[in-house]
């Protein structure tokens, strides 16, 4: 009994220094599902490890791609509207992305966008991020700087 | 056996006290009360104010949609030229938004234009819902509200409108801040009343668990001052007629011994004296000799009668059983009449009885006898020579009654409440000269009591006396017998 704790313990720290040592934290964006709205905030980041340097932007996009776990939250991007490939030019990160991405309109799109931009704007040497599908752009240049998340105004008077 | 008081006190730890309970049950009580009343209103007025405010939040925000619903799309410069238009203040923010979310008025931050506005409130209005909510909290009450808005072509876009109301909140803090100031004042009040009141009640409790002690060390003149009228005052009071039972009890107990002993003490001495007297004096004759030696038979006669009366008194103090059964009180008195006969003759006195039939009564035969024999005995030995004594029984309207009367010397009235006592007698020296013993009316007395009877006296001195003896009637027997 005692020994098999004690492994239970080894094996944890084991997988605690795992983590540290496999990557580093990252905020990944996602979308509050609608019935959690109300008196809530819309979008809300979810934290994965992901590596450092060159396979960041790769782990990224396989997170934004995967479905979240969190009950209540939604992962904006559709089916057949997933991330294909990147490339950086500039600080610009050209992300092209399936075919039901164009399809998106409205509301939808815009969270889609969103998610992209919030979760990749930071990552080494990007500042932006476009989308395209099939070599057309559907989304032009979009930083964080272009979203505003929460009504800061509201709550700056408090300070 | 006496100890003092503070020695036997018992020091109780504070949790342990009345006044504790008391103090912490009335504590709990009013802190509960006060939260409950400083809650309430607060909470009801807040709710009140969101109220307020989600009407006119939302009327605000339907007048902006409609004025921007003219408008086919909502852009930047024609949903500005509108905006200019309307004069609506007081609002800490206004965001219009396109049917993307991106906004295109901010009157805070003009700046902002262009930008996506990923706020919840937005959302659902472009969902095509009204959105309200308010929260009160940091001194102020922010509310926020959106609604979308309607062109010809369908849903356009959302209005988003905030605001901070910093002086209905404070009104309400201040409120707050007052009941609570208040209740603190009245908690502290309630508190302290009820540590006086408590400490008052239980001081009174331990002054009569005091007086306990003291009276069962032996000092039963102590009493309570009885104070105020509650139910602790009647325990004082009970306490102190119980004391004075104790103590009227305890003086007849007293008393009783050492008559009981100077009763039996005065023939042993008699019977000494004489006997002395026989053996110091030689040649003594035989007719005085025989003279004393009557002298002393006579003594212990009296002795043992003496202590036969005393036996019998203790032995009903005592609760003795006895067998009852009906007992026809005319018969016991003519027996009885028979039996003074002689003693009456020798005295010069008169002895009559006159007896209804059937009257019964519930009594041991003995009691019955006793309290007969003692009555007349006593009628025939107080009175003069030539008197009368009349024996009288009959069925009086609800009692069996027995009177004996006599033309005797009678009771002065001083003496009269004391002759049913122990060892009382009117005259000393006469009754002893009649072998009294001053036994034989609390003897008559206990057993009429305890037969549930009523006795009473009449008396004039010099005129004659008359005891009047009353009994419940004893129960009809089955209805059997005739
Ligand atoms: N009928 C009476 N007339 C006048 N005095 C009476 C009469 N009955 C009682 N007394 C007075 O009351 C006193 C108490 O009477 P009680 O019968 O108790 O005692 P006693 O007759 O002296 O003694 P005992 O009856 O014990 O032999 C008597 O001493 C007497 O002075
Ligand atoms: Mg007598």
């Amino acid at each position: 009994m005692r020994k098999s704790a004690a492994l239970l313990l080894a094996l944890l720290l084991a997988l605690c220094a795992g983590c540290s040592v496999w990557g580093e934290p990252w905020d990944i964006c996602r979308v509050v599902a609608p019935h959690y709205r109300e008196g809530a905030e819309l979008v809300r980041f979810e934290t994965v490890n992901v590596p450092e340097g060159a396979g960041m932007i790769d782990a990224l996009i396989e997170a934004l791609n995967s479905p979240t776990e969190d009950p209540e939250l939604q992962n904006p991007l559709p089916e057949d509207g997933k991330i294909l490939d990147w490339r950086l030019s500039g600080t610009v990160l050209e992300l092209s992305a399936g075919e039901g991405y164009a399809l998106l309109a409205g509301l939808d799109k815009t969270l889609c966008d969103c998610c992209l931009a919030l979760t990749l704007c930071g990552a080494e040497g990007v500042e932006a991020i476009s989308v395209s599908v099939n070599g057309a752009l559907v989304t032009p240049e979009l930083g964080e700087r272009d979203i505003v998340v929460y009504d800061a105004a509201s709550d700056a008077a408090e300070g | 056996m006496r100890n003092s008081g503070g020695a036997e006190k018992k020091r109780r730890k504070l949790t342990q006290r009345v006044q504790f309970k008391f103090v912490l049950a009335f504590f709990t009580l009013i802190v509960a009360l006060l939260g409950l009343v400083d809650t309430y209103p607060i909470a009801a007025s807040r709710d009140l104010v969101a109220s307020e405010k989600e009407s006119s939040l939302l009327s605000q925000a339907g007048v902006i949609s409609a004025s921007l619903s003219a408008l086919d799309s909502l852009s930047s410069d024609a949903v500005g030229q509108v905006m200019s238009l309307l004069d609506i203040a007081g609002l800490e923010r206004i965001i219009v938004t396109d049917g993307t979310a991106r906004i295109v008025y901010d009157s805070r931050s003009p700046s902002d234009g262009g930008k996506y506005a990923l706020l919840s409130e937005v959302a659902l209005a472009l969902d095509g819902r009204q959105v309200f909510w308010s929260r009160f909290a940091d001194g102020a009450f922010t509310s926020r509200a959106a609604i979308p808005v309607y062109s010809s072509r369908g849903l356009s876009g959302a209005v988003y409108i905030c605001e901070r109301d910093e002086s209905q909140a404070e009104l309400i803090i201040s409120v707050q801040s007052r009941l609570w100031m208040i209740s603190l004042v009245c908690l502290a009040a309630a508190m302290a009343l009820t540590v006086v009141f408590s400490r008052a009640l239980t001081a009174r409790i331990t002054r009569l668990a005091e007086a306990m002690r003291v009276v069962r060390g032996g000092d039963y003149a102590h009493r309570i001052k009885p104070e105020g009228n509650d139910e602790l005052t009647e325990l004082s009071e009970e306490f102190n007629d119980l004391t004075e039972r104790l103590e009227t009890t305890e003086a007849q107990r007293r008393r009783f011994v050492s008559d009981a002993s100077h009763e039996l003490k005065t023939p042993l001495a008699a019977i000494r004296l004489l006997a002395d007297s026989i053996i110091q004096s030689e040649g003594m004759d035989e007719a005085t000799m025989r003279e004393f030696v009557a002298d002393i038979g006579s003594e212990a006669d009296r002795l043992q009668r003496t202590s036969e009366k005393l036996l019998d008194l203790s032995r009903r103090d005592a609760g003795a059983p006895r067998a009852l059964s009906r007992v026809d009180l005319g018969e016991a008195a003519a027996a009885t009449s028979r039996l003074l006969t002689p003693l009456a003759a020798k005295m010069g006195v008169q002895l009559s009885c006159s007896a209804e039939s059937d009257c019964l009564v519930t009594a041991s035969e003995d009691e019955l006898y006793q309290i007969v024999f003692n009555l007349a005995e006593n009628a025939v030995k107080y009175n003069v020579e030539g008197g009368e004594v009349a024996i009288d029984v009959r069925r009086g309207e609800k009692r069996v009654l027995l009177t004996v009367e006599d033309t005797g010397i009678g009771i002065p009235r001083e003496d009269l409440p004391h002759i049913f006592e122990r060892f009382y007698r009117v005259d000393k020296a006469r009754s002893r000269e009649k072998g009294g013993s001053g036994l034989g009316l609390s003897i008559v007395h206990d057993a009429v009591v305890s037969l549930g009877g009523e006795i009473e006296v009449a008396a004039r001195e010099g005129q004659g006396t008359r005891f009047t003896v009353s009994f419940p009637p004893a129960a009809e027997e089955g209805g059997g017998e005739l």
